[in-house]
């Protein structure tokens, strides 16, 4: 027992739990970016802390060429593992096994190659637990085997539960990091420690090498071959590295980076390996190679090197055992478990997968620890290069999934079944059970089955997986479901999920749909979907639905497995496919190159610039395009038409063109329904704002195609018509004008004769009745008189005005206009107050000011009540002298206020008014370049109404 | 797409750089660590290659 060391290596496990708490609680992307490489490292921390030392001695500089094959497949991810992470992206696998079921299509290839990779990965299992029995045998004694078995199982088996209750990611993880981070420093510590102490220099050591002939026995590359294909091949269908790489959805650039962080990890491991047996061998050391990291140290008396080497082997063998039989407990419970179960009638869905899951993960753990009681012991480089060799196994079927569209299924289980048997039989059984030997019937020769010709045996069920596979896919059938597939998973293939039909149209059918297969989990599954894609529960475009169904079936797929998740789709979430070829998701295309884009080359780079060069134009274009395909999907909005409807392309696109909202709705879909290929004149009503359209589109009716959309231009007609209407106005106005003059040119003489006669009869007679009546005649013609001028300034419009510019005193002009005004009689008495600086001075026609004053005075009195006040002010600014008419009267109705200076409109009774006088007013303004504005109720009071006018301010002033 | 340049540099490492490496890392003559030069040279190109696709895309 070694009290000190066995102290030493509890502090470190306690140091590296701590430094995993704090790697754990930050959120940055270099600690996380860390953590990933560091995890993936310590996917082989206990090969690189025990069995490369060993396999150093025994294979010489073949060990660096195994670990640079191993390393290669994250150097060479853009070729190998990038096709099924893209694939990942969109279906989800949780497992190698799931990529492997997805590509094949059929239960008997998930539940072989589950059975496959498990017998493959044991030999890994029971090369932990003896790497962790022998640490645990060197700190304490041989005696306490059995206990120590126990607690390891004890160990896992909290692991294994905690990590199913918290998630994987989240927690075994970081053990992982944590492990990893203690594996560099204590293989660096451990080599440069041997070699201060047994060589005293790196020089000395160079010399002892060379002397002893060490140099040159390491060169020797026996075996190099093999030893760097299986570890090449192994490491591709490593389940971890799967998971840590392709599951866990991790970012490209993670993924980019890990293709030199790992490679540098494994180096920086490696390189204290060759000092280490080299100093074992100098000192003569009994103890084994394999035990060297921790050995070393303690003989050279640095305690705590060695329990940090100790601590690391330890924390490594657990979290890469957790991780395996996670991984193992998940695609049993895939493969066999859930594929016949009824979901649906769990209540608490979740707790019993997690319930499960550990129950099998717990069974596991206890076989494995039977298993290691009952098999021979090995060395931890027998365990690896067994557990690689059938590793490998795996990695034929996974190339053709994404390299040979081919190969079948008959011919990945028939290669797999041959390969994995021959490795069975050649090297894993007689690694657990003894080596064994066969006599030929025929002749002398006897085969050696074990350990001894392991690389010979490793590369004969390889060839023989991989012939057989050929043959059957060469001479057995392939259905169309697995063409399509095989289509789907190959490396230069853009996944893109063809644009079938669901039968659920909203989110609520698709979740009470959902209930069937997984009872109450259907909510959280459907809320959890909709969460990532951003839509809410009002969803309706056929476009969304189909993604929130993708999106459904890859969490299941991550959930249940690819065959379980089928099984619910088909169930709950069938699809149908259009009677014709099954079309492309255009929008999915779109938005599939908009992403991938940049991974194009040659010509298809090429034609993807052409392709956003013609959609920059279309969005471009100045009038609305719209494009439906036969099924009334919308396929295309472009951007003018975002502009009119106020909805974006990425808003509408993808739902049905009878779901758009009105006006656009009825008027687009029944616009296509019809037979007209044009319609000129689209009124539409938005609020109080009238806009007109002009609707094309494509002559589809007259030669339907199925795969042809149909096109709609729209364009925005409002400007264009209005101008039309308002030169239709202004025609009829000047038709009114050239009537009006005329009527008051032939009613003009005859009210003059009255007047004339009225008051020669007021003259002549002082009866009171005759008098009054005169004087009434009289007054009825000065209001005939007064129409008949204002028709007469009607007719003659702009053109009639005066040109001619004067300076002109407003406040002279006002007292005019008051005082005539006085003069005419009026039933409502009214009190006019000017207050305008005399000073002030525009420039223009007198009489036109003079008119606008009369015009606008007159219609304030009309407008006021008895006693009323009427104020004319007026100030200035720098350029602008503002004059301001206000009344206290009843003011004027909103509906009015917009058409006031239009001819004929008048907010007096019928008879009353003829609705020119703010019309002439309006004109008189403009011709003396002024603007006029009223505003109702009138400034700083809650009744009346203010006419301003800002003249330009006169030059003189 | 396939990355056909990937592919190009592969088979010339393959044909021509990795026997060369090879030979040179294992010459009776040679310092023990060479290998390790060889394979810090794949981890700089892998690197290189790395910053070369867009290291800042997420």
């Amino acid at each position: 027992m070694n009290p000190e060391i066995l102290l030493i290596t509890a502090a470190m496990l306690g140091l590296s739990a701590l430094v995993a708490k704090w790697l754990s609680a930050r959120t940055s992307r270099g600690s996380k970016d860390l953590a990933l490489s560091l995890g993936l490292f310590s996917g082989t921390g206990v090969f690189m802390a025990m069995g490369s030392i060993e396999m150093a001695g025994r294979y010489g500089f073949s060990i660096i060429l195994a670990l640079v094959g191993f390393s290669l497949v994250f150097v060479l991810s853009p070729l190998i593992l990038a096709p099924i992470r893209r694939l990942n992206e969109i279906i989800r696998f949780a497992t190698p096994v799931d990529f492997l079921t997805f590509r094949f299509r059929n239960k008997s290839v998930a539940m072989i190659t589950c059975v496959s990779l498990i017998v493959a990965t044991l030999p890994l299992i029971l090369a932990q637990i003896t790497a962790i029995q022998a640490v645990a045998s060197y700190l304490l004694n041989d005696d306490y085997q059995l206990l120590v078995l126990l607690l390891i199982s004890a160990a896992l088996v909290a692991i294994n539960l905690r990590s199913i209750q918290v998630g994987t990611s989240n927690h075994l993880g970081w053990i992982m990091t944590a492990a990893g981070l203690l594996l560099l420093p204590a293989l660096g510590f451990s080599a440069w420690t041997s070699i201060e102490t047994i060589f005293g220099s790196l020089g000395e050591m160079n010399n002892w090498i060379a002397d002893s002939g060490q140099l040159n026995i390491v060169k020797r590359m026996d075996l190099s071959y093999s030893i760097f294909t299986i570890f090449l091949i192994a490491s591709f269908a490593s389940p971890i590295n799967f998971s840590l790489l392709v599951s866990d959805n991790i970012s490209e650039r993670q993924t980019g980076m890990t293709s030199w962080a790992y490679p540098l990890l494994v180096l920086l491991a490696c390189i204290p390996v060759f000092p280490l047996l080299w100093a074992g061998i100098s000192v003569q050391s009994f103890s084994p190679l394999q035990e060297y990291l921790y050995n070393l140290p303690a003989l050279t008396s640095h305690p705590s090197v060695a329990g940090l080497g100790t601590a690391s082997i330890m924390l490594l063998g657990l979290s890469f055992s957790c991780s395996l039989i996670l991984i193992w407990s998940k695609i049993l419970m895939n493969s066999f478990l859930l594929p016949s179960k009824k979901l649906y009638l769990q209540p608490r869905l979740s707790a019993w997968l997690k319930q499960r899951q550990g129950l099998i993960a717990v069974c596991l753990i206890v076989f494995c620890a039977a298993l290691s009681l009952l098999v021979k012991s090995r060395s931890i480089t027998d365990y690896y290069l067994a557990g690689f060799s059938g590793l490998a196994q795996l990695t034929p079927g996974m190339l053709a999934a994404i390299y040979l569209p081919n190969v079948n299924r008959r011919g990945f289980i028939g290669g797999l079944v041959a390969g994995i048997s021959l490795w069975l039989i050649t090297i894993a059984l007689p690694l657990l059970f003894g080596d064994w030997s066969w006599q030929l019937p025929i002749s002398d020769t006897t085969i050696q089955f074990g350990m001894q010709n392991w690389n010979i045996w490793a590369i004969e069920a390889l060839l023989v997986n991989i012939t057989v596979c050929i043959i059957f896919s060469v001479f057995g059938p392939m259905d169309a479901e697995q063409k399509s597939f095989a289509a789907v998973c190959m490396i230069d293939n853009v996944y893109i999920p063809a644009r079938v039909e669901i039968t659920q149209k909203s989110v609520a059918e698709i979740t009470s749909s959902l209930r069937l297969s997984l009872g109450e989990a259907a909510d959280s599954e459907v809320a959890k979907a909709l969460d990532n894609l951003g839509f809410d529960q009002a969803e309706v475009r056929p476009s969304a639905l189909r993604q929130l169904r993708d999106n459904i079936n890859a969490s299941l797929n991550m959930r249940f497995g690819v065959l379980t998740a089928n099984r619910i789709m088909e169930k709950s979430l069938p699809v149908t496919i259009p009677a014709a070829n099954e079309p492309d998701d255009i929008y999915l295309i779109e938005s599939a190159l908009a992403i991938h884009g940049d991974r194009l080359t040659g010509i298809a780079s090429e034609l993807n610039k052409l392709r956003m060069h013609h959609r920059e134009i279309i969005d471009n274009l100045p009038i609305g395009v719209i494009s439906v395909d036969q099924s009334g999907e919308i396929i295309k909005w472009n951007t003018t038409l975002a502009d009119y409807t106020g909805w974006d392309s990425k808003t509408v696109t993808g739902s049905s063109i009878n779901d758009l909202p009105e006006p656009w709705g009825s008027a687009i879909s029944s616009f296509i329904a019809s037979d007209s290929t044009v319609l000129d004149e689209l009124r539409l009503e938005f609020g109080d704002q009238v806009r007109w359209f002009g609707l094309q589109k494509s002559a589809q009716h007259i030669n339907p195609d199925p795969d042809t959309d149909i096109v709609v231009l729209i364009e925005d007609n409002t400007k264009a018509i209005n101008l039309i209407q308002k030169a239709i106005d202004n025609e009829r106005l000047a038709s009114v004008g050239r009537l009006a003059a005329g009527v008051a040119h032939e009613i003009g003489n005859p009210v003059t004769g009255i007047a004339c006669l009225a008051q020669n009869l007021q003259h002549e007679t002082e009866t009171g009745q005759i008098a009054e009546s005169a004087e009434q005649i009289l007054s009825q013609t000065q209001r005939i008189n007064r129409i008949v001028q204002s028709l007469i300034s009607f007719s003659k419009g702009g053109s009639a005005l005066s040109k001619s510019r004067q300076k002109i005193e407003l406040q002279r002009a006002a007292e005019e206009a008051i005082r005539l005004l006085t003069m005419s009689p009026s039933p409502i008495a009214v009190n006019f107050r000017s207050i305008i600086d005399p000073e002030l001075t525009i420039d223009g026609d007198y009489n036109q000011l003079l008119q606008i004053f009369l015009n606008l005075l007159s219609n304030a009195r009309d407008a006021s009540p008895q006693g009323g006040v009427i104020s004319i002010t007026a100030d200035s600014t720098d350029k602008h002298v503002h004059l301001k008419v206000s009344d206290q009267g009843t003011g004027i109705e909103d509906s009015l206020q917009s058409h006031l200076f239009e001819p004929f409109v008048t907010s007096k009774d019928p008879g009353s008014g003829t609705g020119l006088g703010l019309w002439v007013v309006f004109n008189l303004v403009k011709s003396l370049g002024a603007e006029i504005s009223i505003s109702s109720p009138a400034e700083n009071s809650q009744c009346g109404t203010t006419a301003t006018i800002s003249f330009p301010l006169s030059s003189a002033v | 797409m396939l990355n056909y340049r990937l592919v190009a540099t592969l088979l010339l490492l393959c044909i021509v750089v990795f026997p060369m490496a090879t030979q040179w890392a294992i010459e009776p003559d040679g310092n023990w660590f060479r290998p390790f030069v060889v394979w810090a040279m794949i981890v700089f190109a892998a690197y290189v290659a790395y910053r070369h696709r867009g290291p800042d895309e997420s």
